[in-house]
């Protein structure tokens, strides 16, 4: 899984690549300057080269001079959109981009894929890994006594098992490279000693010879001396340094330099042919001396050539995690080279290998008891680490596959857990984890449960708030709400319900301020107050129509009123005044069929009054004041208390007195101003 | 717009007549006559000590009902009202004072604007009867031209 989303993951990032790429450049579109125009056929600065993928910029050209800029400025660009909503858009691009790679994330395993082998693969047999420890235990212990060729043949013996991999015949090598440097060490060694054999037999010639030169000379100088001396200052360098006191200078240095002639010429050939053999052995003495002495260069090099590299094995024996070689190799060393101490490094790498074998060994026995008592999570650490640190141990191959699948269930399903975590699949993780808690007896599901928890409950807080919300009118903050909730825990099973119930009731919403807008058209003020509940919710916060209700509501109210007040009247057996509540009620609201009919049944009992209040009504429409006011005193001598035609009369009186001011400012007449002034002109 | 009608007096087509008596019943006649004279007289004294209701004797009586059924059929008429004072609906300065009387005959009651002119110094009280002479203006205001106290 693991590589198939890495496969998936380059795929996609191959991908996007040029996309990126190809958006990235619109996201730069050319800038025409007044300098740019200068080179209008150059790569850079040539818009429908730069912008292929805009559709609006292929057709763009160039432009060539300062209006051409502007007009480009004004034209072109705009429809190529701004940098910044290009990325924008590339952000998003890119986010969902991320989104989806977070997501197949989730599905690889989070075993490292040696891991995952390990746990996979067959058990090594024990008597295999029991044969390979202790032949080891004996290789350390032969190593140990000095016997180095038997523990090589060891080494040899163990890389023949397949978990070692040759490693330690690898380390073999190296000990016999090393024995190889050892016996050419031997050999120059004995080269050296017959040098200094040679050294010292060229000594004893040089002494021997310079007796004999020493002789010759001092014979010679008597021989001088006897046939009349003085030839002391015969000598051939002229210096006077001839005499026979500077035996050393003149044993070396032959005499016949140009002096005088000597008395006889055979002792003078045999000294001359002393010296060169003095200086023969001499030479030869000195060429053995510096032979042996770069032999004895070339060993100290050797030697600290071998102890390094050897070093650097160990080294690389101990980061492979090759802890038996490591610390086989550290023995070794410190046989080969003697030394008694390992250098700080190579101690330290032997210290840890000793340490990882005897943990693993150790912890090995500890997983299968942890395993035998379905301690899964403890054995799953334990194993973690101690293949993470000596993955090459070979007790570690010798654990079952079976014992070894629990571990990698037991990590699948963690795996598992924790994909659904991240999903917020929190149904199928309450399963999961009940099982797990089930079939592995230390697994600790408290974290898992109380974050699951945590996560359900802000879910469903964000779902109340959400209704609160909608309830409220505020749609955009209950959408916001939902989306949080969603988000919080997308499988939450009321989230649904409440959804469907928030859209139905949003939707009810509609129809009932549908509804309610048409009553308003067709006046059906009772409609609108026996809904009065189901429009209040529906036109909550639009005040228009909250205006609207209310004066349905009001128009009802007092309807029902004047009905029950013009029910009462009559229980009285007024039925002027019954009809008169119910006239002035129908004057606020004349279409309604309640009214008009109680109080057509009222106009009948009580005709005559009514005949008086309508024919004054009439005159007073027409202008008439005089009659209208007459009528209405005829009425109110039928009806005293009556509130109609007491009103009319003082809203007559006072026109006919003259008073209009009062009457306008009670806006209760209907006549036209043109009339009045006639009237008042005719009076 | 109606000229209103112009009031003539009711003895304008009833001129008196005084017949010469012949000379042979001269002194008869005479005294008679001189006794007629003197009855004339004193009728005459006794009319003018009566006030001024006989004036309105021979004009119309206001008809209620028809001028509430169609008051543009009396609009411009001069007519005479009896009734009692029913109640004072407003008084306005320059205007009147608009008084409403029921009427005795047909007990309607009546709206009567009483201009300042025609009653200057007068105060009504509820209840008094009046006679009052009225003339139907336009939209039916009915405006008092005169008034007496029964």
């Amino acid at each position: 899984m693991r590589s198939f989303g890495s496969f998936l993951r380059a795929s996609i990032c191959c991908v996007a690549a040029p996309v990126i790429h190809a958006q990235q450049v619109p996201a730069a579109p050319p800038t025409p300057t007044p300098a740019a125009p200068a080179n209008p056929g150059g790569a850079v600065g040539r818009p429908g080269e730069q912008a292929p993928a805009t559709p609006a910029a292929p057709n763009a050209t160039p432009p060539k001079t300062d209006s051409q800029a502007l007009e480009y400025f004004y034209n072109g660009k705009p429809k190529e959109g701004t940098a910044g909503s290009k990325a924008a858009l590339l952000s998003e691009l890119l986010g969902d981009k991320a989104k989806a790679l977070d997501a197949l994330a989730g599905v690889g395993s989070m075993i490292p894929p040696g891991f995952e082998a390990y746990l996979n693969s067959e058990e090594s047999e024990a008597l295999l890994i029991e044969t390979y420890e202790s032949s080891y235990d004996k290789a350390v212990d032969l190593v140990r006594k000095r016997q180095v060729g038997p523990a090589v043949e060891i080494l040899i013996e163990l890389s023949e098992y397949s978990w070692d991999a040759a490693t330690s015949e690898q380390l073999a090598n190296r000990v016999l490279a090393i024995w190889d440097m050892r016996r050419n060490q031997k050999d120059l060694t004995a080269l050296n000693e017959r040098l200094r054999e040679k050294a010292r037999s060229a000594a004893h010639n040089f002494d021997q010879e310079s007796n004999d030169v020493v002789k010759k000379m001092r014979e010679n100088d008597r021989r001088r001396a006897r046939n009349g001396g003085g030839g002391g200052n015969g000598n051939g360098n002229g210096n006077g340094n001839g005499n026979g006191d500077d035996r050393g200078n003149s044993a070396f240095v032959p005499a016949g330099g140009g002096g005088g002639l000597a008395p006889s010429a055979t002792p003078m050939v045999d000294a001359v042919v002393g010296k060169m053999e003095l200086t023969e052995e001499y030479l030869r003495g000195l060429e053995a001396r510096a032979s042996i002495k770069l032999n004895e260069v070339q060993m100290k090099e050797a030697e600290n050539k071998a102890r390094k590299d050897f070093a650097g094995f160990i080294r690389v024996l101990h980061e492979k995690q090759w802890h038996h070689q490591t610390k086989l190799a550290a023995d070794f060393y410190r046989v080969l080279f003697g030394d008694g101490d390992l250098p700080v490094e190579v101690a330290q790498m032997a210290s840890t290998s000793g340490e990882m074998i005897q943990r693993v060994r150790g912890n090995v026995k500890v997983f299968e008891f942890q395993s035998g008592q379905s301690n899964y999570s403890s054995a799953t650490k334990i194993l973690q680490e101690d293949f993470a640190s000596a993955p090459n141990h070979p007790v570690l191959r010798g654990i079952k596959r079976v014992e070894k699948l629990k571990v990698a269930d037991y990590l699948t399903r963690l795996q598992k857990i924790q994909n659904l975590i991240e999903a917020r699949d929190f149904g199928n993780l309450d399963e999961l984890l009940q099982k797990l808690t089930n079939d592995v007896k230390d697994f600790d599901a408290t974290k898992p449960r109380a974050l699951v928890r945590a996560v359900k409950r802000e879910s469903q807080m964000r779902l109340g708030m959400a209704k609160l919300a909608a309830q409220q009118g505020d749609l955009e903050k209950a959408l916001a709400e939902f989306k949080s909730a969603s988000e919080a825990w997308p499988d939450n099973p009321d989230l649904e319900t409440a959804s469907e119930t928030f859209f139905k009731t949003q939707d009810v919403l509609n129809k009932s301020t549908v509804e309610f807008d048409r009553a308003v058209r067709e006046a059906n003020y009772r409609h609108i107050f026996d809904k009065s509940i189901e429009y209040g919710a529906a036109v909550k916060g639009d005040g228009d129509r909250e205006k609207q209700l209310r004066l349905a509501l009001e128009k009802v109210r007092d309807a029902e009123t004047a009905l029950e007040k013009a029910k009462l009247f009559e229980q009285n057996g007024d039925a002027f005044g019954a009809w008169e509540t119910l006239e002035l009620a129908a004057k606020k609201w004349p279409e309604d069929s309640n009214l008009n009919r109680r109080r057509a049944d009222l106009a009948m009992q009580a005709s005559e009054f009514v005949s008086k209040i309508s024919k004054g009504t009439k005159e007073e429409a027409s202008g008439n004041h005089g009659v209208a006011l007459t009528y209405y005193l005829n009425a109110r001598a039928d009806y005293p208390p009556s509130t109609m035609a007491n009103e009319s009369i003082k809203r007559l009186g006072d026109r006919i007195l003259g008073r209009r001011q009062a009457v306008r400012a009670k806006g209760e007449t209907t006549e036209n101003s043109a009339e009045e002034r006639a009237e008042t002109s005719g009076n | 717009m109606d000229e209103p009608r112009s009031l003539e007096t009711p003895f304008s087509s009833q001129q008196a007549t005084v017949r010469v008596a012949k000379r042979g019943n001269t002194r008869l006649i005479a005294g008679v006559g001189a006794l007629c004279l003197v009855f004339v007289v004193i009728g005459i004294i006794l009319g003018k000590s009566k006030g001024s209701s006989d004036q309105y004797r021979t004009m119309e009586a206001f008809p209620v009902a028809d001028f509430m059924e169609n008051y543009e059929s009396l609009q411009g008429g001069r007519f005479k009202l009896s009734g009692i004072v029913d109640a004072e609906l407003g008084t306005e300065e320059g205007t009147g004072k608009l008084v409403t009387f029921r009427d005795s005959q047909s007990k309607k009651v009546v709206p009567v604007l009483i201009p300042d002119e025609v009653m200057p110094n007068h105060s009504l009280s509820k209840s008094q009867r009046y006679k009052v002479v009225l003339e139907v203006g336009r939209g039916g205001v009915l405006s008092a031209t005169n008034l007496e106290k029964e």
